[in-house]
């Protein structure tokens, strides 16, 4: 019985740590066609590669350094390749490259040659204070399943600095429902050990069998529960973090939801990217976990229908409403080709599916809630077809298809992923635009994402990836869609971050001249010395 | 044909179950309750005798606390045509035994006479397994238990065994079937199907109604949690690995 429903989630975090191995020979002939100019103070973020015997004085000192800072093993501290031998780099890579295959200086992975997981803030610490010594470039990263590069090694010349064995604290304060949590614990362990006492931890992304919470905080994560409990600024309590310049800042002294003593200081690091400082540990508010769960997916035939079921859900279950998202027949389709069809019982007709879930805690009111407005729409004539969830194996199935949409789609072949936030009238217009600039070349549009924050996964697909002179999909739509989203008042990266992805729209569409001015100052008040994140030179050029 | 299905509520299967406080039952409050994943099959199977014009009713049956009209609802906007709800308060998961759930649903069977009766082959709370049997043996009907498959026209049922399958032919109808997993895979209820089967009718009756006299039940001593798994340790790399395959758990 058990095995009837395909766990689709752990699928995806399978795949997010898949390895590919890779050949050296062709990267220096990518290096220079991918390396664009950039500013004095970042010479030395890509190019150059270490000499053997470089690399092999850094590995040495960097195992001092956690020999001396108690680590208790050093060889799952510090990562190096074996440069007398001919040993797989499979390892390294897990942390070196892109899971995507998109960043990192040649496109296919990344490059830092010494990976570092230390596993207490003290021996960050010691790292980092190391790095500014010798003008040693980090790229801080968390389990690696970020979208946008924003964790991955652009240079030869810089070493990753990994979360994952940051992991030792755990543990969940009832008096104040406030979880602190070492930056490297896996989302999943947070999620679970919050279910285990009756609490609900407020991100819930697709990849968290693999992600780490610091790294949630450092690219601000969304997810799908976004829309009921909020974002992570609204959620964060305490942070602790390792400056750039190496100094180990605590905000975290108040255990209090409710603080408004001073400026706050901790937001900084929120979507920092690990350009100001390293997250060493997260205090989290969490919520009581609700007692009861529905999940419905209605059918809608086209767009106006999905904005009035939207509307309908937000006024008449309001708060009850725990995730609204939305996912056309598109996506769905490349779910049924490329991850199989387990948990698509209820896809029928064409258009889109809008996924409803509450949660609350009286099992027949709350049914009665969804019920009623179910029958509601269906008087309306808003929604014709769609199905409840029976029991849990259902959910559990209609969120394994949703979860793995992501998935679905990277296998397509070539993905451009525009991860935006746009009003809800302007979805269909903005697609119908991005649909004619390329159908000539084969594209296909597919949406899904957070109906409920109204933000929403722009991708387009086809099996080629971008070719040649008229067949290059990224030169077609950009800057061109993200110019289009800004006057229309989105955003051009809703959950995703910046990374090696939009570094370039900053100044001009993000936060406009003077506001780089102001950002390129906290950089120097931090990371003086400019160690941290080197790689991610276009966001501070 | 007519065939009636039996429906249970049992605790949903993807929930993990607590001990109550008294260490005398599982503890029911504030959890998640589903239809017995075996029934859901049962329910299916019936539903598609329908939609193929081979059954002309299927009547849904349930012996439970009043909620369980909720999961009898379920099985109505599966496609099922009316509920018959057997309501008590005695816990079906444990005191009220499978004799005489079997002898309630004799006696519903007598009165409604279907041809077919087909329950899941086990619910999983109890987990035992006997109510399909001790059915047919009462009302003295062949019995086709653990179906993967059934055939109605050449009278035969696929049934699993412990090493594979096999086709074994029944006498003829009135017959009593229960549900294995891979008789086939349930629907899910679609918004239209639910709104329909709020229209549809459940008749409520007590066990007394029925007159039928319960058989004691098993009483339950105490009820425990498996032992918990000892936790792993990671080792720093291979040889570690080996030395302690070799040295502590002697396997290679």
């Amino acid at each position: 019985m058990m095995n009837r429903c395909l766990h689709l989630p752990r699928l995806l975090s399978r795949s997010s740590t898949r390895t590919i191995r890779y050949s050296n020979n062709y990267t220096n002939n990518y290096t220079k066609q991918y390396t664009k100019p950039h500013s004095k103070a970042y010479t030395n973020g890509t190019e150059g590669e270490w000499s053997p015997s470089k690399v092999n004085r850094l590995v040495a000192s960097f195992k001092k350094i956690a020999a001396s800072s108690g680590e208790p093993s050093i060889s799952a501290a510090v990562l190096s390749p074996d440069l007398t031998s001919s040993s797989s780099p499979s390892e390294l890579d897990k942390y070196t490259k892109c899971w995507r295959g998109k960043w990192g200086v040649n496109g296919i992975k990344g490059k830092g040659n010494i990976v570092l997981r230390p596993s207490t803030t003290e021996a960050v610490r010691r790292i980092v204070k190391f790095c500014n010594e010798e003008n040693i470039k980090i790229v801080p990263q968390g389990g690696n399943t970020g979208l946008v590069g924003a964790g991955v090694p652009e240079g030869y010349d810089e070493v990753v600095l990994s979360t994952t064995r940051l992991n030792s604290e755990i543990s969940l304060d009832e008096s104040t429902s406030v979880i602190t949590l070492s930056s490297g614990v896996i989302l999943s362990d947070a999620i679970t050990k919050c279910s285990e006492l009756g609490y609900i931890y407020p991100v819930d992304i697709g990849s968290k069998g693999t992600c780490n919470v610091g790294g949630n905080i450092s690219s601000n994560a969304g997810g799908i529960y976004y829309n009921r409990f909020g974002s992570i600024k609204e959620n964060l309590v305490g942070l602790e973090v390792v400056t750039g310049k190496g100094d180990v800042l605590n905000m975290g002294g108040c255990e209090m939801r409710k603080n408004s003593a001073g400026m706050d200081l901790k937001q900084v690091f929120v979507g920092g990217e690990g350009a100001f400082g390293i997250v060493t540990k997260v205090m989290m508010r969490v919520w009581r976990k609700p007692k009861t769960r529905e999940v419905a997916v209605l059918e809608a035939k086209g767009w106006s229908e999905v904005q009035s079921i939207c509307e309908r859900v937000e006024e008449r279950m309001g708060g009850l409403v725990s995730a609204l998202e939305v996912m056309d027949r598109g996506v769905l389709e490349l779910v049924e080709e490329k991850i199989g069809a387990a948990g698509l019982g209820w896809v029928g007709g064409t258009g889109y599916y809008v996924l409803v879930e509450t949660m609350g805690f009286d099992e027949e009111r709350d049914r009665e809630t969804v019920e009623r407005f179910l029958e509601g729409i269906i008087e309306e004539g808003i929604v014709e077809d769609g199905v409840l969830a029976k029991g849990e194996e259902e959910v559990e199935a209609i969120w394994g298809v949703r979860e793995s949409c992501g998935v679905a789609v990277n296998r397509a072949g070539g993905s451009w992923k525009y991860d935006v936030s746009l009003k809800l009238r302007d979805w269909e217009e903005v697609g119908k635009m991005v649909e004619d600039r390329v159908r000539g070349m084969g594209g296909k549009l597919v949406i899904w994402g957070h109906l409920g924050d109204r933000n929403v996964h722009l991708n387009v697909v086809r099996e080629e990836k971008d070719g040649g002179e008229g067949n290059d999909i990224t030169q077609t739509l950009e800057p061109w869609i993200y110019e289009e989203i800004v006057k229309r008042g989105g955003s051009v990266s809703a959950e995703h971050g910046i990374g090696q992805c939009k570094g370039d729209l900053m100044e001009g569409l993000i936060v406009g001249e003077t506001g780089m001015e102001y950002l390129r100052g906290i950089k120097q008040i931090f990371d003086p010395n400019e160690i941290l994140n080197g790689g991610r030179k276009k966001t501070f050029r | 044909m007519r065939v009636m299905v039996g429906v249970k509520r049992v605790v949903d299967y993807a929930v993990k179950v607590r001990v109550a406080a008294d260490k005398k039952a599982v503890d029911l409050a504030n959890v998640k309750m589903s239809m017995n994943p075996f029934c859901e099959i049962a329910v299916e199977e019936a539903v598609r005798l329908k939609e193929a014009k081979k059954a002309t009713e299927v009547i849904a049956v349930s012996v439970g606390p009043k909620a369980s009209a909720e999961t009898l609802r379920t099985a109505l906007a599966m496609g099922a045509d009316r509920g018959i709800h057997i309501m008590t308060d005695i816990r079906t998961d444990q005191e009220l035994g499978s004799l005489s759930v079997a002898k309630i649903l004799a006696k519903v069977a007598s009165e409604e006479s279907p041809d077919a009766i087909i329950l899941g082959k086990q619910s999983i709370d109890g987990d035992f397994g006997c109510t399909g049997s001790m059915l047919a043996s009462l009302m003295d009907v062949p019995q086709c238990t653990f179906a993967a498959k059934i055939d109605f026209d050449a009278s035969t049922v696929e049934r699993e065994t412990d090493t594979g399958t096999e086709i074994v032919k029944f006498p003829g109808l009135p017959a009593v079937f229960t549900a294995d997993l891979r008789l086939n895979e349930p629907r899910y209820a679609t918004l239209p199907n639910i709104m329909k089967a709020k229209k549809k009718k459940i008749d409520t009756k007590s066990i007394e109604d029925l007159g039928v006299e319960l058989s004691e039940g098993n009483e339950v001593l105490e009820v425990f949690e498996p032992p918990p798994r000892e936790a792993g340790i990671l080792v720093d790399d291979v040889d570690g690995l080996v030395d302690k395959l070799k040295n502590e758990a002697s396997v290679i």
